[in-house]
């Protein structure tokens, strides 16, 4: 075997990364571009928390080869605030109160995100349906989809700067 | 997982010749959410993954005459948001929705899914319901499959080695027909289908029914077809009597098994509910002449 | 209601920003510079004798760094319990047997993963495979297969605090694989029953869940030449991992060193240590390099812990008036092929029932019982998940046969403030009557329900039905454990703010947040002002762990009185400054001032500037705490005397369900919880807590269970154990009871890990009260609710 150069575009840098075939894009992120914020939950696609953006569209990144994800866009949590401002997405979970461990955070985040961006005006049912693949098991998500509505409606109270 | 090694080809003829050279040690890698959990699992481990993604033509949905053409490759997602497929063969639409996480719809394929072979296969059951007919390139050329022959056990196809499954055409759908996929699960998302269930029915101009097809999944090896109960319905009109008749014959057409997910008593059950609804539902969507 | 300027608010989480933002490090996100990754070769048999291991090939890989096997932890036997009664049963690899499938055997080195599992594929792991026994009361025959048969001898840990060795508990424990027992009894049951207006008895049952926490299981493992042993390990106390790795590990208690991360979850299931640790922790001594072993989702699911199956046959003895006179329990657990915390869970059984309904005659027994299974542990809750269901359904089946409201008659039997526990244990605050009352007005309960006797399943129509149930339950504040203390400290900087030091671990039940409120509140700060340092044993002070839910009494208080000893020097400095006694000055906003005399003030900063310049002082506060405030001895796991918590939580909730009558199908519509944790530290977070127990008490009453096929555990995924998504939330709601715990920091005690319990025994009553069907056996799956209403409909006819 033999390990395969790619060029990855993440979060709008080009990174370079010798890596076997059989990489994920989910490990080749974590473990050899160092973005851990992007979690491995189950490594079988059924938590969601590995959720990234491939040209725009949320994946689990556990069943993405990384050779695959050549020659596209890819998005994670640390993407998604700019010049130190929180996507409101994030601003609304602070402020919902919708994390507590974190580890589903950033792929609920990010599948969010997309969700409302696809459909602005998801109903309460639609945003249900659209975040059932990312398993949460502290929050029992009521905060979570409180947060979820709250940008939606645009009605975030803030902005909360970097401690 | 275990390391392999990677083939990318960027034609069909490279595909082919890269799957056929290696036979049994290699597989074809589409959206890769079957694969790589089986690989991960180590209930597969293939020598040779040879990624057909990056052959240009083998995706897209496409609407001729009274035709429609379903790329093998053609992201789950997309059949569930097809402005053509939600308008010729809703039912289609809708077990795409069924399908995994939106993530996961974003990466499986309706090929993909199909050359798996589960038995609870979301997306089997609508296609036998609408008689489709599968495209399939090898080494010998190219051949036309219907798909409730393509099955042949639990992740088993006719697929021969070097095979490659292109194109899913849906054809010679009747003006006044209706069809129909139900499915149920323990979770309502999330959750692969205990049983589900296609109808398609089509009627003539007085109401009597001219076709009728019941595919059932999760309940046999393959996903199958109700032979005898769509027997019981062609040439008849629909009443809840010739309904139930149908009904009992597709409960007995089903073998379920008792496994993790659930229990064959409970299965036989949930065939003979969800046979009973979507009878009721493809009426009256032909009636409404749901497929121009 | 005390005002108080933070304590009480809904403040936005400390941690939140790093956590949005994917920047908050977690124990599986440690990598370090030549660090090398392990693996586990574990048992693919349920029972065998190992005769030999060859690792010979795989050594010779390339890549391959350290192998050990079980002769290299010959001497590291340890267990979560180990007292002289119940000595440690387990060793990091097998020694001579391995007793489940997935039991630890072998554990690799190497350079990448590849490697490692390369290595592990090479290993030669010659068994004789021995009979097995899965099921407890089975093993319990004198000729079922012993999954231990050696007696382990040697000093306990408890002996080294004070627990006595004594021969007088061995006689009971000559039964057949029983791991523990325990018996406890108060009054005279047999008079009570003979005196009862009504007796019933009823078995139930509960099938075995998983905690499910999101990250999974993981140990970073860093040995360095000076003689410290580096950690970053997936916990719930950073201080008993310590304890147990250095005893372990043979090394002084401060030479090992866990470093702070963030964990992703726990639920229980990072209390324990396991072996995967231990292993990265000997692989890191043998290698000189740091070691990381990440457990996969599968390994997650079999090899840490389970919660424990359990049969429970309950007996009660009514008065005609829904008085509960006398109750005989007894409880049968399977344990799985370790004790893990079988002992304890049997003891908690009757822990869980004393605090909440008074009951004067009372014969409890439990047992433990070792089988080749995946090994039982502790699950939020402990055991009160169980039990709840259990006692609450057959209080609703009593109920009903006496043709009583379920919310009155519990009404009629709950503990009230005052009362005083058999085993000593005071109810100084307790809101049971007011969760109940509260939970029952907010649902509509009297009109929902029905008046007592009518036939309620006459109500509905159609194929949905709905219902409405209740149950309650209650969680101790704290129980007395290694490290039996928890401290903090309390640092102001010449900027005005203040760092808390506490080692508490942060898995998302929002201590860093609650405790700085607490440590700001007592200093007058906002909560921005605060900086939390936590769960790092060189960095941070000690603290009990955050698996007795005494986070917010015990580390609360410890934290709390650490800001006021700040707070006394902070004063007594300023009143030298200011020229006034300390008890004219007040502390608030950042400002010290004599009272009525705004012209005469201080800010924080410069009477820390004052300090420092004048002596020094630059201003540390310590507080500790120990877990039980006033105790003579240890709580008895056989007899349960002793007293063990200083507060108590308690909840009542009532649960609406649709019952779809075709599929059989439940759907949770709605869960009001109203619960009493006394004055709420932080009502947002509270509210996350009791929103996510909820979630997690709807999945384990409805879809959750774990199957097994000859103790190998068959649905070890996501994909077909079912936890519950976004979809299925249900609404919500209820509320804080008015309360106020004079132990605990401003009032407060435990939250958080009770108000799972309740929710079994509400969605059980509820599914009877919708549909007619009484399902003992959780959780209540489609086919059962279809078999029953099939039963139901047989018997009617």
């Amino acid at each position: 075997m033999k390990k395969l150069m790619l060029s990855l575009a993440v979060n709008g840098q080009v990174y370079d990364v010798a890596a076997f075939p059989h990489r994920t894009l989910l490990e080749v992120l974590r473990d050899d571009i160092g973005l851990t914020g992007t979690k491995r939950g189950c490594d079988d696609g059924d938590c969601g928390a590995c959720t990234v953006l491939l040209d725009g569209l949320p994946v689990t990144s556990c069943l993405v080869l990384a050779v695959d994800a050549v020659e596209k866009t890819i998005t994670t949590i640390e993407g998604l605030a700019t010049a130190g401002q929180l996507h409101p997405m994030q601003q609304a979970f602070i402020e919902h109160g919708a994390l507590q461990c974190g580890f589903c955070t950033p792929g609920l985040i990010v599948t969010a995100k997309q969700l409302l961006e696809e459909k602005p005006d998801s109903s309460d049912e639609e945003i249900r349906a659209g975040l059932a693949g990312n398993l949460c098991r502290c929050t029992g998500y009521v905060q979570i989809l409180a947060a979820v509505a709250a940008c939606r409606d645009g009605q975030l109270a803030g902005q909360t700067e970097a401690p | 997982m275990y390391p392999f090694e990677y083939i990318e080809p960027s034609t069909l003829p490279e595909a082919v010749a890269a799957l056929a050279e290696h036979g049994p040690d290699a597989v074809a890698l589409a959206g890769g959410t079957d694969l790589l959990v089986m690989m991960r699992a180590d209930t597969i481990r293939p020598k040779v993954v040879v990624n057909i993604k990056r052959i240009p033509g083998l995706s897209g949905i496409a609407a001729t005459n009274g035709d429609v053409r379903v790329g093998a490759l053609t992201l789950v997602r997309d059949i569930e948001k097809s402005p053509v497929l939600r308008a010729r063969a809703p039912a289609l639409s809708e077990a795409a929705r069924w399908l995994g996480s939106v993530q996961i719809r974003h990466l499986a394929t309706i090929g993909g899914n199909l050359c798996r072979a589960a038995p609870s296969a979301e997306m089997a059951p609508t296609l036998l319901a609408l008689g489709a007919r599968l495209h399939l390139v090898g080494v010998q050329g190219q051949r036309v499959v219907p798909v409730e022959d393509f099955f042949l056990g639990p992740g088993r196809t006719v697929l021969q080695p070097g095979e490659i499954l292109v194109e899913i055409s849906l054809d010679g759908l009747a003006p006044r027909s209706g069809s129909t996929y139900l499915r149920h699960s323990i979770r309502p998302l999330m959750d692969l289908a205990l049983v589900n269930v296609a109808a398609y029915l089509a009627l003539d101009a007085a109401g009597t029914i001219t076709e009728a097809r019941i595919a059932l999944g999760a309940v046999a090896p393959t996903p199958i077809r109700a032979r005898a109960a769509e027997a019981e319905l062609c040439g008849h009109t629909a009443d809840p009597a010739l309904f139930e008749r149908a009904t009992e014959a597709a409960v007995a057409a089903a073998r379920p098994i008792s496994d993790v997910r659930s229990t064959a008593v409970y299965r036989s059950r949930m065939v003979r509910l969800l046979t009973q609804r979507a009878l009721a539902q493809t009426l009256a969507a032909a009636q409404n002449g749901h497929v121009q | 209601m005390k005002k108080y300027n933070v304590v009480g608010k809904p403040l936005p989480r400390v941690d939140a920003y790093s956590k949005v933002t994917g920047q908050a490090k977690f124990t599986v996100d440690i990598n370090l510079p030549g660090m090398l990754h392990g693996k586990i070769l574990r048992s693919p048999h349920p029972h065998a004798r190992i005769l030999s291991i060859d690792t010979s090939a795989a050594e010779k890989l390339p890549g391959v760094r350290a192998i050990i096997t079980g002769t290299d932890t010959r001497d590291m036997r340890y267990a979560f319990v180990d007292t002289p009664r119940y000595p440690a049963d387990q060793y990091p690899l097998a020694q001579d047997k391995v007793r489940y499938i997935g039991d630890e055997v072998a554990a690799v080195a190497a350079v990448d993963l590849e490697t490692a599992q390369a290595a592990i594929d090479l290993i030669r792991v010659e068994y004789e495979v021995l009979p097995a026994v899965f099921d407890p009361y089975e093993a319990m025959a004198a000729d079922a297969p012993s999954v231990h048969e050696s007696s382990y001898s040697g000093t306990s840990i408890w002996e080294e605090w004070g627990a006595k060795k004594t021969d007088a508990s061995r006689a009971d424990e000559r039964v057949n694989n029983v791991s523990g027992r325990t018996v406890i009894t108060y009054g005279d049951t047999d008079a009570a029953f003979a005196a009862a207006a009504y007796v019933r008895e009823d078995r139930f049952e509960t099938g075995s869940t998983a905690h499910c926490a999101m990250e999974p299981h993981a140990a970073v493992a860093h040995y360095d030449p000076s003689g410290q042993m580096h950690l970053w390990l997936s916990s719930m106390g950073i201080y008993y991992k310590r304890y147990v790795m250095s005893k372990v590990l043979k090394l002084p208690t401060s030479s090992v060193h866990i470093h702070k991360t963030y964990v992703g979850g726990a639920f229980g299931g990072k209390m324990d240590v396991y072996p995967y640790e231990i292993c990265a922790a000997i692989l890191a001594q043998r290698t000189g390099r740091p070691v990381k072993i990440e457990l996969t989702r599968p390994e997650v699911f079999t090899t840490t812990r389970i919660r424990f199956p359990t049969y429970i046959d309950i007996k009660t003895g009514v008065a005609a008036d829904g008085r509960i006179l006398a109750q005989h329990i007894r409880t049968v657990v399977n344990n799985g092929a370790y004790r893990g915390t079988g002992p304890v869970v049997i003891f908690l059984f009757h822990g869980w029932t004393a605090p909440v309904y008074r009951v004067e005659n009372m014969r409890y027994e439990g047992v433990s019982v070792w089988t080749n299974n995946p090994v039982g542990g502790p699950q939020r809750g402990h055991g009160a998940p169980q039990i709840r269901f259990a006692i609450d359904s057959q209080l609703d089946m009593i109920a009903e046969d006496l043709g009583l409201d379920p919310a009155e008659m519990m009404l009629k039997n709950v503990r009230h403030i005052g009362d005083v526990l058999p085993n000593g244990d005071v109810l100084k605050s307790c809101g049971l009557t007011d969760c109940i009352t509260q939970a029952a007005a907010a649902t509509d309960w009297t009109k929902k329900r029905g008046r007592p006797g009518s036939d309620r399943r006459a109500r509905g129509t159609g194929t949905k039905r709905r219902g409405v149930g209740i149950s309650t339950t209650t969680m101790i504040s704290g129980a007395p454990y290694y490290p039996f203390a928890s401290a903090g400290v309390v640092q102001l900087h010449d900027d005005g703010r203040a760092t808390l030091l506490t080692g508490v671990v942060e898995m998302g039940q929002g201590a860093e947040t609650t405790l700085a409120m607490v440590a700001a509140e007592e200093l007058g700060l906002q909560l921005s002002d605060i900086r939390v340092v936590s769960g790092d044993t060189e960095q941070t002070p000690v603290d009990m762990g955050s698996f007795l839910s005494g986070g917010a009494l015990v580390t609360g208080d410890a934290v709390r009185l650490a800001a006021a000893d700040a707070r006394r020097q902070l004063l007594q400095v300023a009143s030298e400054r200011l020229d006034a006694q300390v008890d004219e000055l007040d502390l608030s906003n950042g400002r010290v001032c004599v009272r009525d005399r705004p012209d005469r003030c201080m800010s924080i900063a410069e009477v820390v500037h004052y300090s420092i310049k004048e002596s020094g002082n630059p201003i540390i506060g310590r507080g500790y705490r120990k877990i039980l405030s006033a105790s003579d001895r240890y709580p008895s796991l056989a007899k349960g005397t002793g007293r063990w918590t200083d507060a108590y939580g308690f909840n009542a909730q009532v649960a609406e369900v649709e019952v779809d009558l075709e599929t059989g199908q439940v759907q949770l519509i709605r869960a009001t919880t109203y619960h009493d944790c006394g004055q709420p530290l932080n009502p947002q977070i509270v509210d996350g807590q009791v929103f996510g127990s909820v979630s997690t008490g709807q999945g384990q009453a409805l879809t959750e269970q774990l199957v097994f096929n000859q103790g190998r555990i068959v649905n070890a995924s996501f994909q077909d154990y079912r936890v519950p998504t976004a979809l299925e939330t249900p609404i919500s709601d209820g509320a804080a009871v008015e309360s106020f715990e004079p132990a605990g920091p401003f009032g407060a005690k435990e939250v958080g890990e009770g108000t799972l319990a309740q929710t079994l025994g509400a969605i059980a009553n509820a599914v009877y009260d919708a549909a007619g069907v009484r399902i003992r056996s959780l959780p209540i799956t489609p086919d059962k609710v279809l078999a029953a209403l099939a039963e139901q409909a047989a018997q009617r006819a």
